[in-house]
């Protein structure tokens, strides 16, 4: 039994030749979930080329774009995808549950579930001019016209999404933590990969971490990643150089490498669950709602920052310093790369994108095929589809972005 | 992709109406930019009812649309392009061969709209708000980006659209080269 995702879009193809101004408006094509993210990091690769040193006040718009990008894409995986396995899972709620059923769960929950969907959207709409495939990011900086106005909405638009989280997350632990987690979800033995700045969650800036076997780790810059995975952009697939673990990003590698989240609540929060969940991948759904609750404190925390009422020039893009650049960030589903090279005519000769799904693929796979193999001696085919879809939902796979 | 074309004749088949939602359905989207991979929309497949456009489709277009089919009415669009209600067109005269030299604008030119702001076009940026349907509330513009038609064409006609544009503009030889500029979310065609 395989995870395959059939459909293949090239991007890569379609930007060689491309000017660097007009790289990040196409590749947030890519998604319409992790579309902040896409056209962050390409900025972030062309600024490597230009050796430009972004100004701090378009740093933390680009980071509130990216919460309110993560608000929607974590509730929205939470709700509809992770929720009703879960319930199914520890037999709180017997039949599979449809849409309508979730919906009438529990109508606090949806209406709570909702306002978060539709603050990120606002979020991104406020701060990206489109709540889709964001208009401000663009390579040197944020092009943002603060008013004193839009901030005191997102203000309070964050507290909204703070208090709902806390009911979310006090009812989660009441429902989930008194179980222990099912073996048949347990991630075998991995490299978790992810960015982190300092051991602290930070999905912006920092150093990329592997670690390996629940202890090791392997810390690295940037530029160095292909010591570690590689690819060639006209064949699918990434090239790994640990060819006997699988690798892992998202939510869970995120929270082996970081040490902390920077937040009293939070280890609070974190302690209620057993060790145990640590490697299991129906952790992530807990992990999801935690990062949001970090990156809501966080962007509360940025908007009373007074750089943002400053009006901040952004640089003439001049010379070009190095014909290759490399940019980074986590995306809500886990790292993501893009390499970048141009010609002697400034246009892109060639582009590697390593996207989160896509490194998680052949783990996901693994997983698959050995629950499916145990599955089979007493399930009929049928069953053993819709059980391994389980796995397959938990790692909150992004077909849009993995069919790039 | 076989596959995506049978799902959507099944869906002709069995709905009353069918709409393409957003760009790449209405047009074929940012794939058009792809040399190796069929983009197109889906009314070269099936027989639509309309569409609602954009990359992605304004929530107001979006809502005004729902609000019309839940009435029982047909979507309408507007039949004007985003120059007709921009900001910026006061000062642009459209009489005049432009220069352009420019797909974006710099960080260090990327202006605020005050009264004084100056269409695009007139600074040497091209800008494709006149062969672009209106309907985003000039969004880009409003942050000082300029339009790269992701509403899609006003008419049917778009290449004769495109090339009256073309013959009121001067492009650089740069630019001409470029390719996907035009035809970034469509693939040229002979007949629409
Ligand atoms: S060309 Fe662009 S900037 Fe000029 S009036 Fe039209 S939409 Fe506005
Ligand atoms: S200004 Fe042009 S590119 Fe921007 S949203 Fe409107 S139609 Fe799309």
């Amino acid at each position: 039994m395989e995870f395959e995702i059939s459909a293949f879009r090239g991007f890569e193809n379609i930007l060689i030749g491309k000017k660097l101004s007009d790289v990040p408006k196409i590749i947030s094509r890519i998604c319409g979930l992790c579309h902040a993210s896409q056209t962050i990091v390409s900025c972030k690769g062309i600024e490597e080329m230009y050796k430009i040193k972004v100004n701090r006040q378009s740093i933390l718009i680009r980071r509130l774009l990216m919460s309110g990008e993560l608000l929607k894409s974590h509730t929205m995986h939470y709700f509809f995808q992770s929720l009703p396995d879960l319930l199914n899972i520890f037999d709180i709620y017997k039949k599979p549950l449809d849409v309508n059923d979730l919906i009438k769960f529990h109508p606090q929950l949806t209406s709570h579930i909702y306002d978060i969907i539709k603050i990120g959207n606002d979020i991104d709409y406020l701060f990206g001019g489109r709540s889709v495939h964001t208009i401000t990011p663009i390579p040197g900086g944020t092009v943002y016209r603060p008013s004193q106005n839009k901030k005191n909405i997102i203000k309070k638009y964050f507290l909204k999404v703070l208090s709902n989280l806390e009911w979310i997350i006090e009812n989660y632990i009441d429902l989930f933590s008194k179980f222990n987690p099912p073996e048949d979800f347990i991630i075998p033995n991995v490299n978790f990969l992810s960015l982190n700045n300092n051991r602290s969650y930070d999905r912006y800036d920092g150093i990329i971490t592997i670690k390996k076997d629940l202890a090791k780790r392997q810390d690295f810059g940037l530029e160095e990643y292909f010591n570690y995975f590689d690819k060639d952009p006209t064949i699918r697939g990434i090239d790994f150089a640990d060819k006997d673990h699988n690798f892992l990003v998202g939510p869970i590698s995120r929270n082996q490498v970081v040490e902390s989240y920077g937040s009293d609540e939070i280890s609070e929060y974190l302690s209620l669950f057993d060790k145990k969940w640590r490697n299991n991948i129906l952790y992530a759904p807990f992990l999801r709602l935690i990062e949001m609750y970090v990156e809501s404190q966080n962007s509360l925390k940025i908007l009373e920052d007074p750089i943002l009422k400053s009006t901040i020039p952004l640089p003439n893009l001049k010379s070009i310093i190095s014909r290759e650049g490399i940019g980074v960030v986590e995306a809500p589903r886990g790292l993501l790369i893009h390499h970048y090279r141009i010609n002697n005519k400034n246009v892109l000769e060639e582009a590697k994108l390593f996207i989160a799904t896509e490194i998680n693929i052949p783990l996901i796979n693994e997983m698959i095929s050995n629950y499916a193999r145990k599955l089979y001696e007493r399930e009929d085919l049928n069953t053993v589809k819709k059980e391994i879809q389980k796995i397959i939902r938990a790692f909150d796979p992004c077909i849009s972005c993995a069919t790039h | 992709m076989d596959s995506q074309i049978e799902l959507l004749k099944e869906i002709r088949n069995n709905a009353k109406k069918v709409y393409a939602l957003g760009t790449c359905a209405a047009f074929g989207g940012i794939l058009s930019l792809s040399e190796k991979k069929k983009a197109g929309a889906i009314s070269d497949i099936v027989q639509i009812d309309g569409i609602i456009p954009g990359c992605p489709p304004p929530l107001k277009l979006i809502g005004n649309c729902l609000i019309r089919l839940i009435e029982n009415k047909e979507i309408e669009l507007s039949e004007k392009n985003l120059c007709s209600s921009c900001p910026l067109r006061g000062n642009n005269n459209m009489l005049f061969e432009k220069q352009i030299y420019k797909l974006n604008p710099s960080g260090d030119e990327i202006m605020s709209l005050d009264e004084n702001s100056n269409c695009f076009l007139n600074n040497g940026i091209l800008c494709l708000g006149p062969i672009t349907r209106e309907g985003c509330d000039y969004k880009c513009i409003e942050y000082g980006i300029p339009c790269e038609g992701c509403l899609g064409p006003v008419s049917k006609d778009y290449t004769s659209n495109l090339i009256n544009f073309l013959s009121l503009v001067n492009l650089s030889k740069d630019l001409r080269k470029y390719k996907g500029i035009f035809y970034r979310f469509s693939k040229p065609k002979l007949k629409w």
